[in-house]
């Protein structure tokens, strides 16, 4: 039980290679403990999506160790890929939402894959729209949201699951500094709930002003002052 | 009074939609098409394949003793009976009455047979036991002693003949409805890659909260079941309507040469089978090819 809440996410000695542009990443060793915020900063291009890609089992390590909620990913089937991605809520950078559903349709998807009941869905979907302010917008196609009302929908869907682990890429990249203050409050509430949070970043203001450590990744490798790494 | 949220379920259904691509538009006329043209060779295989049993059935196990006129004088007919029927494997013999004969020839010669004074050939109809064989030869030298002129006919040249026609035949609609089947096949696993190609981003987010290769198939087989079961079932309920026509119009056509052409009840559940085994192919495909193509995708 005690290793539940130690090691969300480890990497050891991790590399990745994307087919055409060669070595994105080398030997990253990080730890991120259960219950904590961290933000992950860098230059445009310095590896940060590559990074919280390997972190949502969207891509292989080309070399190393990656285990995350205690299991190393590379023993584990597809289907065990999946039950793992289930615990782990992913806010896309391009929000990934689905065009043709609506807000409450899209909140849904994660539960509906779960399993979960239809009685159930339309009580909690709802009631986390109206948590981050689209209560009127329930029904509204996802086409029809400004980039603003996208990204707390695709927000909410990467929470409704009660994840263990939030990974957030560019989460204030198209809103303005209002909303993306109200974000981060967001965030800091279900962190206070305990999940754990990674927000990748290159907001520095926003980084000053919310204290938590950072992961600053700099031509494939990490730095940075946080108890994170290996 | 507050509206009640809209149901959502439908819209899971149709998850990955195919989005009016030009395969999408037309792949439902075509398997309606390809659903009624094998029905109707189902039907025509299920037929040919009843007929040639019946026919084999009926005519395996008589023997027919032609007399000829001329010969059947001085109670050659009587003896010929009496010979056959001492015959161990034969369990009857019985002499084909005038009024049998001329129903027999009516097709062709019409009703009034007897004022033509045709010499028409006694004929005896004889039962063998079921599973047993006569020696055909050694009767027939028999008969030949009382009237050298007189035949025995097992009908097995013509019966052999009729019965591997009946078999091509009927090979050849069972290869139609493969072809077909096969068709509907590849027809399915083209449509899928292509919902897979259009619909690549949602699968990849699907993916990345959570859903199983399993759920994936799932959502692909229902947007198929969706876009092609509609088209399908009128392609066979048209195919059906076409059966029952041909059997209204077909009834007593052959004037007793020919069988009407009629499905059994079993037949017809067979036929009825038909879409469901389809359905069932079509769910399958679906399924494997979107794992397979999911395996190298993601």
């Amino acid at each position: 039980m005690a290793n539940e809440f130690e090691d969300i996410v480890c990497f050891e000695n991790v590399s990745m290679s994307y087919p055409l542009s060669g070595e994105v990443l080398r030997e990253i060793s990080l730890k991120l403990a259960a219950g904590s915020f961290y933000f992950i900063t860098g230059s445009s291009g310095a590896g940060k999506s590559s990074l919280m890609r390997l972190m949502f089992l969207a891509h292989r390590p080309s070399k190393g160790k990656i285990s995350i909620f205690g299991k190393d990913i590379m023993s584990l089937t597809r289907d065990d890929r999946s039950a793992l991605r289930r615990k782990i809520g992913v806010v896309f950078q391009e929000f990934k939402l689905i065009n043709h559903m609506s807000a409450l349709d899209n909140v849904a998807l994660p539960l509906r894959i779960a399993g979960v009941s239809e009685s159930k869905i339309c009580e909690y979907v709802p009631e986390l729209l109206r948590w981050v302010g689209l209560e009127k917008k329930i029904e509204s196609k996802a086409t029809t949201l400004s980039g603003g009302e996208q990204q707390r929908v695709a927000i909410a869907r990467a929470v409704i699951a009660r994840p263990r682990l939030l990974l957030a890429d560019e989460p204030t990249g198209s809103v303005d500094d209002e909303i993306a203050v109200r974000l981060m409050h967001l965030l800091e509430e279900l962190n206070k709930n305990g999940t754990t949070i990674v927000v990748a970043t290159h907001n520095d203001e926003l980084v000053h002003r919310f204290p938590h450590p950072e992961i600053r990744v700099e031509k494939g490798g990490i730095s940075g002052s946080s108890t994170a790494f290996l | 009074m507050v509206r009640p949220l809209r149901s959502s379920r439908s819209m899971h259904n149709r998850l990955l939609p195919f989005r009016g691509d030009p395969i999408s538009r037309y792949l439902p006329i075509i398997v309606g098409l390809l659903v009624f043209v094998s029905t109707l060779a189902l039907a025509a295989g299920m037929f040919f394949y009843s007929t040639g049993d019946t026919w084999q059935k009926n005519m395996s196990g008589t023997l027919t003793v032609e007399i000829p006129a001329k010969a059947a004088k001085d109670n050659a007919v009587e003896t010929i009976v009496a010979l056959l029927i001492k015959n161990p494997k034969i369990v009857s013999a019985k002499v084909v009455s005038n009024k049998e004969v001329d129903e027999l020839l009516e097709p062709w010669l019409g009703s009034d047979i007897s004022e033509l004074d045709l010499p028409l050939p006694v004929l005896v109809d004889v039962m063998v036991l079921p599973g047993e064989s006569v020696d055909i030869d050694g009767l027939s030298s028999e008969l030949k002693k009382i009237a050298p002129s007189v035949i025995l006919d097992d009908h097995s040249d013509w019966l052999l003949g009729v019965r591997e026609f009946f078999d091509f035949v009927q090979r050849i609609y069972f290869t139609v409805i493969s072809v077909i089947i096969m068709s509907v096949v590849a027809t399915v696993i083209l449509t899928t890659r292509t919902g897979l190609a259009i619909n690549h981003d949602i699968v990849e987010v699907l993916y990345f909260i959570g859903a199983t290769d399993l759920y994936v198939a799932q959502r692909f087989q229902i947007q198929t079941l969706l876009l092609l079961g509609p088209s399908a079932l009128v392609g066979f309920l048209a195919g059906v309507g076409a059966v029952c026509m041909v059997q209204a119009h077909g009834e007593g056509v052959g004037g007793g040469m020919f069988p009407d052409f009629s499905l059994s009840m079993l037949q017809w559940f067979g036929l009825a089978a038909l879409p469901l085994v389809k359905t069932l192919l079509l769910i399958l495909t679906v399924g494997l090819t979107v794992r397979f193509r999911l395996g190298k995708m993601m």
